[in-house]
């Protein structure tokens, strides 16, 4: 297992791992493009592929990076979000590595998919609400969810768990929706392909 | 919607500064707004950033900006907090009976924009007036690894080829009948996969070419690498570095002093 570490992070961290990371960033940001005009915020597919196929620890790093490269470039406020992002290419590829995710399509699969998604909102939920909180008063800049935020608030709840609630209902849309696709995009990833990137 | 990065190129003091400079002139224009819950100090830092910003003589642009991207985050937090908020309810004015803005309730969103204003704008200040190499080439002096450095800067050409790509991929995809245009919510997230699949494969591949293209210019090599652009700190950064922290210091000593108590809105 001390041979293990060194080698993982020099597999998923070769020159073709490295050039991946900023097109990942790249699907990142055009698939929050896409997810502009429906509920999700679909900002996270790149960081949840780059995981699963590439590494966890590459998922991690294409996730700070997207969030940094929307500060350099269009949105001041994505830097501390870089946290979140990381952790769900993090888990996702955790989750991949560990066998939970397979590109096999069957139901047990489609189960295991959704029960992954689950995980990935509860981490963004948990990383996400307490930004929210310090940075926004709990708003989070979709409308639709701030709209339960508010409608929590009005029916009397304290800030923090109106936030967490409200942050948690967009969180398990985005997160089941979104790493369904990711790994449904990794069924159709020839499986050649892979084994090939990850040897 | 284009990548473009934030960074506008002028002649100017602000320009000419090393980024690291920039960075600890950033941090210490949003720690007192940061640190405090005053709406005063908050917004007498944003003016410094503005007044920073016509040293760099992007002030036009810089205000502008601030203003169309913190607007849409300004209505809610303001609706939402004078409206709701738990901590107190003394009511100012009232929409409808039982709905109206609480005194509490608009100083804590005051508080939290002028804050947005002051820690944000220092940052795009940043970005506005630094040449991403630039920004790069200090990361990686202050010790970001170039495996970092690298992916992060070489995003900016990337990102905008991706969308010229995921043009192509939706024409194709048209071509071949896939619904695109005037569909519902799920149509339009079931569109991601055949959409994005063929980018993915198309990026692992781009991937090779430019990991090979890498190599051949010594990417991994273990010498000394050069910097085309090399920024460093001259007597310039020292000195403009003394005299903000200075001018930070005393305005936020000023603004303390005048702050009326006791002081229910936060000023």
């Amino acid at each position: 297992m001390t041979e293990a570490r060194p080698s993982r992070l020099r597999t998923e961290f070769s020159t073709f791992g490295i050039a991946m990371i900023p097109l990942m960033i790249g699907i990142n940001i055009v698939s929050s493009y896409l997810a502009a005009s429906t509920p999700i915020w679909g900002d996270t597919i790149g960081s949840q592929l780059a995981g699963i196929i590439i590494g966890p620890f590459n998922g991690l790093v294409v996730g700070a990076l997207t969030n940094i490269f929307k500060w350099i470039t269009f949105d001041p406020y994505a830097l501390p979000y870089a946290i979140v992002n990381a952790a769900i290419g993090l888990i996702a590829g955790v989750c991949a590595m560990v066998g939970i995710v397979k590109p096999e399509r069957n139901s047990k699969q489609i189960g295991k998919t959704l029960l992954v998604g689950i995980i990935l909102a509860v981490t963004a939920t948990l990383i996400s609400t307490p930004l929210n909180v310090t940075l926004y008063g709990g708003t989070t800049g979709k409308a639709w969810v701030d709209a339960i935020f508010a409608g929590f608030l009005a029916g009397g709840w304290p800030v923090f768990p109106a936030s967490m609630t409200a942050e948690f209902i967009s969180d398990i849309t985005d997160k089941i929706i979104t790493f369904f696709i990711s790994w449904l995009i990794y069924t159709k990833v020839p499986s050649q392909l892979i084994k090939t990137i990850r040897r | 919607m284009s990548i473009r990065a934030l960074f506008v190129p002028r002649i100017s003091l602000l320009h000419r500064l090393d980024p690291r400079t920039k960075l600890v002139v950033w941090i210490a224009v949003a720690l007192p707004a940061l640190i405090a819950n005053s709406i005063l100090l908050s917004l007498v830092m944003f003016s410094f950033t503005v007044a920073l910003a016509v040293i760099g003589k992007v002030s036009g642009l810089y205000v502008k900006n601030i203003v169309r991207v913190l607007l849409p985050v300004f209505v809610p937090i303001f609706l939402i907090q004078g409206l709701f908020y738990p901590g107190g309810n003394t009511p100012v004015l009232y929409l409808l009976p039982g709905l109206y803005f609480r005194r509490e309730g608009i100083a804590f969103a005051a508080v939290l924009l002028t804050r947005l204003l002051a820690i944000f704008g220092g940052a795009y200040l940043l970005n506005l007036t630094t040449n991403p190499s630039d920004l790069m080439a200090s990361m990686q002096k202050l010790g970001l690894p170039l495996k970092i450095a690298y992916p992060l800067f070489s995003a900016l050409q990337i990102v905008p080829m991706l969308e010229s790509r995921l043009q192509v991929v939706k024409e194709a995809q048209m071509s071949r009948g896939l619904k695109l245009q005037n569909v519902g919510v799920v149509q339009r997230l079931r569109n991601f996969v055949p959409l994005l699949t063929p980018l993915l494969l198309g990026a692992i591949e781009e991937a090779y070419r430019r990991s090979i293209a890498l190599e051949a210019r010594g990417f991994s090599s273990r010498v000394k690498k050069t910097f085309l652009r090399d920024p460093r700190i001259t007597r310039i950064d020292v000195g403009f570095l003394v005299s903000v922290l200075i001018c930070v210091c005393l305005l936020s000593l000023l603004t303390f002093s005048i702050i009326p108590r006791p002081n229910p809105w936060n000023l």
